[in-house]
């Protein structure tokens, strides 16, 4: 059984490993079944967490440099057009713009949409009239009609039209609080393209002067300001001259945004922190059992194979063979199991937790991200452990005299 | 059939699987090179940060920007009332502005 070549050898040997994890195979089947749902776990928040954060970065570099918010009590208040001037004036800024946001709860659909103001003639020429799907302008006479409103047009997420298109509001939609004397309505002229969902997925992109109106923001004030500073060298310290000048004002810098986006789903998050120390947990067991020793019948089988002559490197083999043969299956198909779940079947279950209750939510299609380092990392964690506890009891075994082992004595 | 031409299908098949899985993330890549441009654009024409994949509380959607007291309202870290709060970080107050200063800084 021992002669031949080392690859004839090895074949052998591996033969017999996996007559031997058949034999016990109901409890090699459980072990395998733990294994891979271990590797999967820790494999799918590896890569729903790393694909968001991707999904963030990927356009962070386009984000305003600095942003300013007036702070009263704590809280983010309406910022007075009167900061303006001021700010404008710090050596180093390039200009100030302003910005008017907020949300609207629309309690018939539970539904928060994001509600963004701007001067949507700036989407309509230029590069960004590739980032909408115009509607509603099918030709001059109803672009006319429209143009005799302009202040109540409307651009909509994909998530924000299916929803609106639920309750026949796909082409124009009613504002309305109680408080209100009456509705506002707004011509839908658009819907942001399918690619930009993960970020558009919520918004109502309305023209500034409606925006205000159904924000209910006076004259005069803004929700933020947006400071853009062309040396990135200095925003660090126009954004500290802002905040030392006006102690009201709080600044966000792209790079703290960039900060947050790397660490939103990082090891502190209640999520990843849960979900790896069950992990962990449930590994550690899984080990101790294997490192606590070998079962009677598995130190009798090593005793009959030394007895009838197999050398001690052989029987390490074997068992060497086993277990590499168990956690690398279990390693290889956890990966790909998680794979599949999280980039084809878009994470059903898992993306409930980030989706939380909210009503309108993005597809999931999220960008790949397999990181080849945390894949070693895994089957590393994963194999080696497992190899050292499958060899250790064995070679302990076979180092004792088979005599001894089969009489059970040892 | 002998038990280690068994393990070698399964390697094959895991080898075939593994094909079918970098394909997808190949062409996933290429399609996002291709969207890049929109998505940039995007970004630069709306400023608001983050991801829209939840917006039940307004700290969740724009979590980069939030004011200060409004996630983890008790104190920080303290469970959140969205369950969608489990996956998220508090956010860093190391932005905060620095809370005493003395007189009036000359511009």
């Amino acid at each position: 059984m021992i002669s031949g070549s080392w690859f004839e050898r090895q074949k052998n040997i591996i033969d017999y490993s996996l007559q031997s994890l058949l034999r016990r195979r109901s409890k090699n089947i459980l072990i395998l079944i733990i294994f891979i749902l271990l590797v999967f776990a820790v494999s799918a928040i590896l890569f729903i967490t790393g694909s968001l954060t991707k999904e963030m970065m990927i356009t962070s570099n386009d984000l305003p440099d600095i942003t300013v918010q007036r702070i009263l009590g704590g809280r983010q208040v309406n910022i007075p057009a009167s900061f303006i001037p001021e700010i404008e004036k710090i050596p180093g800024v390039e200009a100030v713009e302003t910005r008017v946001w907020g949300y609207f709860y629309l309690a018939s659909l539970q539904a928060n949409f994001t509600i963004y103001g701007m001067d949507l003639t700036l989407l309509e020429d230029g590069e960004y009239r590739k980032i909408v799907n115009w509607k509603n302008i099918p030709d001059q006479a109803e672009n006319q009609s429209l143009s005799s409103r302009p202040d109540f047009r409307m651009i909509i997420g994909q998530g924000v039209f299916e929803l609106l298109k639920d309750i026949q509001m796909e082409k124009a939609y009613l504002f309305y609080q109680p408080s209100w004397e009456k509705p506002i309505p707004f011509d839908i002229i658009g819907t942001f393209k399918t690619e930009t969902e993960l970020q558009s997925n919520d918004l109502m992109v309305l023209q500034t002067e409606g925006a205000r109106r159904v924000l209910e923001l006076p004259p005069d004030e803004f929700t933020d300001l947006v400071v853009y500073v062309p040396n990135p060298e200095e925003i660090e310290n126009i954004a500290l001259k802002i905040r030392r000048y006006f102690p009201a004002l709080r600044t966000v810098t792209r790079a703290q945004i960039q900060n947050t986006y790397a660490s939103v789903f990082g090891w502190k998050s209640a999520f990843v922190l849960s979900s790896l120390l069950v992990a962990i947990l449930a590994f550690l067991i899984l080990i101790w059992d294997k490192a606590s020793g070998l079962s009677p019948d598995e130190k009798r089988e090593i005793g009959i194979l030394k007895a009838i002559g197999w050398d001690t490197d052989v029987v390490l083999s074997v068992k060497f063979w086993e277990g590499f043969i168990l956690s690398g299956i279990a390693s290889l198909a956890g990966i790909l199991l998680a794979y599949a779940y999280i980039y084809w079947l878009r994470a059903p279950g898992l993306r409930e937790i980030f989706i939380g209750w909210s009503t309108i939510y993005p597809s999931f299609q999220l960008i790949p991200d397999v990181d080849p380092k945390f894949l070693l990392l895994i089957v590393t964690i994963s194999v080696v452990p497992y190899l050292a506890v499958t060899v250790f009891p064995a070679w302990k075994a076979a180092i004792t005299d088979p005599d001894v082992i089969m009489r059970n004595i040892g | 059939m002998r038990y280690s031409s068994w393990l070698v299908i399964v390697m094959v098949v895991f080898c075939l699987w593994s094909g079918l899985e970098y394909r997808h993330f190949h062409k996933q890549l290429l399609e996002t090179r291709q969207h890049f441009n929109v998505r940039c654009r995007f970004q630069k024409a709306i400023g608001l940060p983050n991801l829209a994949i939840t917006s039940a509380a307004r700290y969740l959607r724009h979590y980069s920007i939030t004011d200060l007291t409004t996630p983890f309202q008790d104190y920080p870290a303290s469970p959140d009332h969205f369950p969608a709060g489990f996956a998220f970080v508090p956010p860093d107050y190391s932005n905060m502005p620095s809370p005493i200063v003395f007189g009036n800084p000359e511009k």
